[in-house]
């Protein structure tokens, strides 16, 4: 059960950051890239899924059920929540420290992953949590 | 019929060792869920503009509650019905092992139905694929003999129904899902 669970994190969280890199290079999101070209952040993606898959299915199809050791699904539906947000703050926060860049006066824009075309985002989180902060409701500015 | 069908189909379990195999992959609990999750997580990222980006993202939403509510579904019709799982009335060859749930509806098809049909709504050719590998899963429970298809359709009816109430619900409770998406804007993960 242990090796099972702990195997499915594993898969999900190098095939979440696997997909991650190429979907942010399809959409041109390039601070969020680890590598600089598009061909080979695509396989490094490709690869990262391919290594994900076949760690987990390596000793066979993982047959077993849910009474027996398995992962039920709301086991998996946390398990994977939890692994995909990992990867997902795994390459926010190495993209950052990959790809920062000379300090610009360009403030970032507010919307969200477009921002990140141009700033990394340790660069942008700032100006969203200020910009939250001074748009708080009446309730919370006293 | 839902018997014979399944007999015809895995008579053929044996023949083709490799096919088998890939079956036993497949049909997995976790190959199809894993692939399908990591669709929705690369539709969330990886378009081009910021404008399609929120409609895709609204997809996403509506197919990870579609599956939620899917869930919770299969679980309300477990409670009141229960039908044997094939391999118990007929001597099948399994490719899988032997669950001890109803066989009706089936869960995994309502799960890939939902994604599936949450995608479709906003992107035809990514709902395409997503129905693609969700087909794929419930044809692969029907050839390892833990399913009848009646049970796959019957899940994949539940899974499209409840992705278009939950699209339904989603419009008239607006603007809170465009602020959920917002909210992930402000933090730059949307």
């Amino acid at each position: 059960m242990e090796d099972l669970g702990r195997d499915y994190v594993i898969l999900v969280f190098l095939s979440s950051v696997g997909i991650i890199q190429i979907a942010v290079a399809h959409a041109g999101i390039t601070k969020l890239l680890f590598l600089k070209r598009a061909a080979c952040a695509y396989a490094l993606g490709l690869a990262l899924i391919f290594a994900g898959f076949t760690w987990f299915f390596w000793d066979g199809p993982r047959h077993v059920p849910d009474t027996g050791g398995g992962l039920d699904g709301n086991d998996q539906g946390a398990r994977f929540a939890l692994s995909a947000l990992a990867a997902v703050f795994f390459t926010v926060l190495t993209t950052s420290v990959l790809n920062r860049s000379a300090k610009t006066n360009q403030t970032p824009t507010l919307d969200g992953l477009e921002a990140l075309r141009n700033h990394t985002y340790l660069e942008a989180l700032p100006t969203g949590l200020r910009s939250l902060w001074e748009e708080r409701p009446p309730w919370m500015r006293r | 019929m839902d018997e014979a069908i399944v007999r015809w189909l895995n008579n053929g379990v044996g023949t083709l060792p490799w096919l088998d195999d890939a079956i036993k992959v497949v049909v997995s609990d976790y190959f199809a869920p894993v692939a399908l999750s990591l669709l929705l997580l690369g539709v969330w990222f990886g378009v081009k503009t910021a404008a399609s980006r929120k409609l895709h993202q609204r997809a996403v939403l509506t197919a990870m509650l579609g599956v939620a509510f899917g869930n919770l579904a299969v679980q309300i019709i477990g409670a009141f019905t229960f039908r044997d799982r094939p391999y118990l009335n007929d001597p099948l060859k399994l490719l899988f092992y032997q669950p001890t749930d109803s066989s009706f509806p089936a869960n995994p098809a309502v799960v890939g139905a939902a994604i599936a049909a949450g995608l479709w709504g906003t992107d035809r050719r990514l709902g395409s694929i997503a129905f693609g590998v969700a087909a794929l899963w419930g044809l692969s429970r029907v050839y390892a003999g833990v399913s009848y298809p009646t049970d796959v359709l019957a899940g994949a009816a539940i899974g499209v129904g409840i992705v278009m109430a939950v699209t339904w619900v989603l419009r008239r409770i607006e603007p809170l899902p465009t602020m959920v998406i917002q909210l992930a804007q402000r933090f730059y993960l949307a």
